[in-house]
């Protein structure tokens, strides 16, 4: 019997090594036929296409990884083919996934990252704050500098931690869209019973008085789903209140920067929204589209929202004559100053592209005026340029058209950013921050409560950040550049 | 190698040939199970002792234990932790009640669209759970959902509860019963095999001896089905943490996490990985002992 249990380890321990061996030179063997294929295309591409205009000494194959959103890959292979064109020597692949960052974690693990990455910071796979974490991504600045592109660029863009993360004025990514995230409203709805768009929360409220007449609410949300969606009313009432630097304190944890009488003041806008009853009934179980849906049947009069909600609700039913209109967040008093909050999408490069000189000039191609256009055009997302208006005039639908106006018209202060890096940690401020909105708007927490809660984790954060000039200083040098 | 002892030895030759079927058998379940199952559990249990991204790039250092008392001092993962509970005790009880209630139902009783109650009963179990958690989350819709239709009948007043947004319990009522829905068909099917196998001789000797179909029940069928509702028992608290991850994913992305949902938010949107893992071994850890538990409670002596 011992014999037996003696063979059978001794089978299994070797059939166990032969398996290994096996995948380990499976592995190798795939990689090698890839690297030989994708050599393959690219010669006989180059023997192809001889007629476009060879504009830098860049060769070879270069990859692409891009999040597929709702309009598909077709420009992205629209755009690799013109990039072919202009550069012959180069074979472009584009792999495009709803979840790339899930498809890309395996990969960059084994070395075999794209070239090139278009994944917004905001996707819950968390790719570009790996990345940036352990120092995966490549300077980008020099692309920056050359001619002239920051100065293109939408001021304080370039300024947030996602973009600097490490705090030392060198950009590591791109944005490639930018949205403006305003408070929505059916504008057909305000001209039939002629309202004004409200200036501060004061007329808001008065109007929403009126409206409840209507059986119309004042305010819903995401809240099942996506609370944050808040943050494009919260972040630039507390800069519309205290000024921007009230934020910039938020976000780069310092002392008592919760317990800002800006803060009191924008919350306490939510606990009079609970205390009245101005939340649309049912708001706290709906998801985005839920919410998005009432309100485009009238049932709320505004919601924070971007301008990819006309694309998105495209094929619901409306009220009649639905119209979509945006504006900034009201002010508490007519004489500050209003703000509005920015969003942008980024792309980078990973350390280990294998072509990072092609990569590099994909992007400069991106920010040129023909791709910026046809980008705009397919994909009603707007370029983060400071000609962006004139750009895609008449290119993207009405809504996202008339957001750029708003956001970049010259009363409104524009702000962006995030919450400074910090090394692993379990305290997520920014989730915590907007679940307890919601529950302020629930009638669960206390204003105080949440300013006592945020004060508490900001402290714990601020011993953690890697950054040590962080963002404030970032955005300084930013200005002194100008 | 001791080739001269097997020609000398018929009955260890059988016995080697024995062990080559065996081995031929297992070898390859083994070593996809070893490559597959142990070899990433192992990684995962290695990971939960590094401070890292999910990239597991030059950030990486060694923190020992802290990632696991970071865990335990988290008060979302407490929390995460009591919902896993309450789901598992309130989903395994109403479930396992029900579902030998309508076994013992069907099995009992000569109906003769019996074959019709166990398809409509097993139903759910051949839908995809993400599909029967957003049914459930048209059910529970502050507008026009089902559940909102069927209170203002009852109240008479235009209802719009946020069944999905309102205090802890109500939402965890609500995700413990689109699970039960699915469930109960599963285990019904399961006991219905249990009762089936059980002679019908017994249950006309009792009649003969006036015993009640109650009686029957607890003095019959439960304990001649025994092993079965001990198999299911383990079936139910690994396959609630399980679910529970879909179930919470679908219906409450934000408003309700168990600690699964807690492990995804951390490791990934939370670039913590190493954390995240700590918290997948404690749940490893945790769902491995419920079930050796309830396994040797439910263990009888004979």
């Amino acid at each position: 019997m011992s014999k037996v249990k003696r063979v059978l380890t001794a089978l299994l321990a070797a059939s166990v090594a032969a398996t290994m061996a096996v995948g380990a030179t499976g592995c190798e063997k795939v990689d090698d036929a890839s690297s030989a294929a994708g050599t393959g295309t690219a010669s006989t591409d180059s023997t192809e296409s001889g007629s476009g205009e060879s504009t830098g000494d860049i060769s070879g194959e270069l990859k692409l990884a891009v999040f597929q959103g709702g309009y598909g890959l077709d420009i992205w292979n629209q755009i690799a083919d013109e990039f072919e064109a202009e550069h012959p020597d180069v074979t472009v692949t584009v792999t495009g996934d709803t979840d790339i960052g899930n498809v890309l974690r395996p990969q960059i693990i084994n070395g075999d990252a794209p070239d090139f990455i278009y994944l917004a910071s905001t996707n819950p796979s968390g790719l570009l704050q790996s990345l940036e974490t352990d120092h995966l991504v490549m300077d980008l600045t020099d692309i920056f500098e050359e001619d002239g592109l920051k100065d293109k660029i939408i001021d304080g863009v370039l300024d947030g931690p996602t973009y600097q993360p490490y705090g030392d004025g060198k950009i590591y990514a791109a944005p490639l869209f930018f949205s403006v995230n305003g408070m929505w409203y059916d504008s057909n709805l305000f001209e039939k019973n002629s309202w004004e768009v409200p200036e501060t929360w004061d007329d808001a409220f008065a109007l929403a008085d009126q409206a409840k007449e209507q059986g119309i609410a004042m305010y819903t949300y995401a809240a099942a789903n996506a609370p944050a969606y808040n943050e494009s009313v919260i972040w630039p009432m507390i800069a519309t209140i205290g000024g921007k630097d009230k934020l910039d304190a938020i976000f780069n944890y310092e002392e008592g920067a919760w317990n800002d009488p800006a803060v009191t003041e924008t919350l306490n806008i939510f606990q009079q929204m609970h205390d009245g009853g101005y939340l649309l009934e049912g708001t706290m179980g709906m998801t985005h589209t839920q919410s998005q849906q009432q309100w485009l049947q009238d049932k709320a009069l505004f919601i924070p929202n971007g301008a990819w909600i006309q694309n998105e609700m495209a094929d619901s039913p409306r009220a009649d004559g639905f119209q979509f209109g945006v504006m900034a967040a009201p002010k508490t008093d007519a004489s500050q100053q209003q703000a509005i909050w920015f969003q942008t999408e980024e792309m980078y490069i990973p350390t280990d592209a294998e072509n990072p000189e092609a990569a590099k000039e994909f992007i400069k191609f991106l920010y040129t005026d023909d791709i910026v256009k046809e980008m705009a055009e397919a994909t009603n997302a707007l370029p983060p340029l400071k000609n962006c208006l004139e750009l895609v005039d008449g290119l993207v639908d009405d809504a996202t058209y008339a957001s750029a106006e708003l956001g970049l018209s010259d009363d409104m202060v524009q702000v962006s950013g995030g919450f400074a890096n910090t090394s692993a940690t379990d305290i997520t401020i920014r989730s915590d921050f907007f679940q307890g909105v919601g529950s302020i708007l629930n009638g669960d927490m206390t204003v105080a409560d949440l300013q006592a809660q945020m004060e508490q984790e900001s402290q714990e954060l601020a011993q953690l950040v890697t950054a040590q000039q962080g963002l404030e200083e970032g955005a300084s040098s930013e200005e002194a550049a100008e | 190698m001791g080739s001269g002892k097997i020609a000398a030895a018929a009955p260890k030759n059988r016995n080697r040939q024995r062990a080559g079927f065996i081995a031929a058998c297992t070898i390859p379940a083994l070593v996809l199970y070893a490559v597959f199952v142990l070899y990433p559990t192992i990684t995962v249990f290695y990971t939960a002792f590094f401070s890292q991204t999910s990239l597991g790039g030059s950030s990486r250092t060694f923190v020992g234990f802290d990632n696991f008392i970071g865990v335990f001092q988290n008060s979302q993962f407490l929390e995460s932790l009591g919902n896993q509970f309450f789901l598992i005790v309130v989903v395994t009880i109403i479930t396992m009640v029900a579902a030998m209630f309508f076994a013992a139902l069907l099995t009992q009783s000569n109906l003769k669209e019996k074959p019709f109650y166990r398809t409509v009963f097993f139903f759910p179990n051949v839908l995809a759970i993400v599909v029967i958690g957003t049914l459930f989350v048209q059910i529970y819709d502050p507008t026009n959902g089902l559940l909102n239709a069927i209170v203002s009948v009852f109240t008479g007043s235009e209802s719009h509860i946020a069944w999905l947004g309102e205090d802890r319990f109500t939402i965890l009522w609500c995700v413990a019963f689109a699970m039960v829905w699915q469930a109960i068909g599963y285990y019904m099917v399961m006991y219905m095999s249990g009762m089936d196998s059980i002679s019908p001789e017994l249950y006309e000797v009792a009649d003969l001896e006036g015993m009640g179909k109650f009686k029957q029940f607890f003095k019959i069928t439960l304990p001649l089905m025994w092993e079965v509702v001990r198999v299911t028992l383990v079936f139910f608290i690994i396959s609630t943490i399980n679910m529970s991850y879909t179930f919470a994913t679908v219906m409450t992305p934000e408003n309700m996490d168990v600690p699964l949902t807690f492990v995804y938010k951390q490791a990934y949107a939370g670039n913590n990985y190493g954390f995240g893992m700590a918290a997948t071994t404690i749940m490893f850890i945790i769902s491995f002992a419920l079930a050796l538990l309830s396994n040797k409670l439910t263990a009888r002596d004979d």
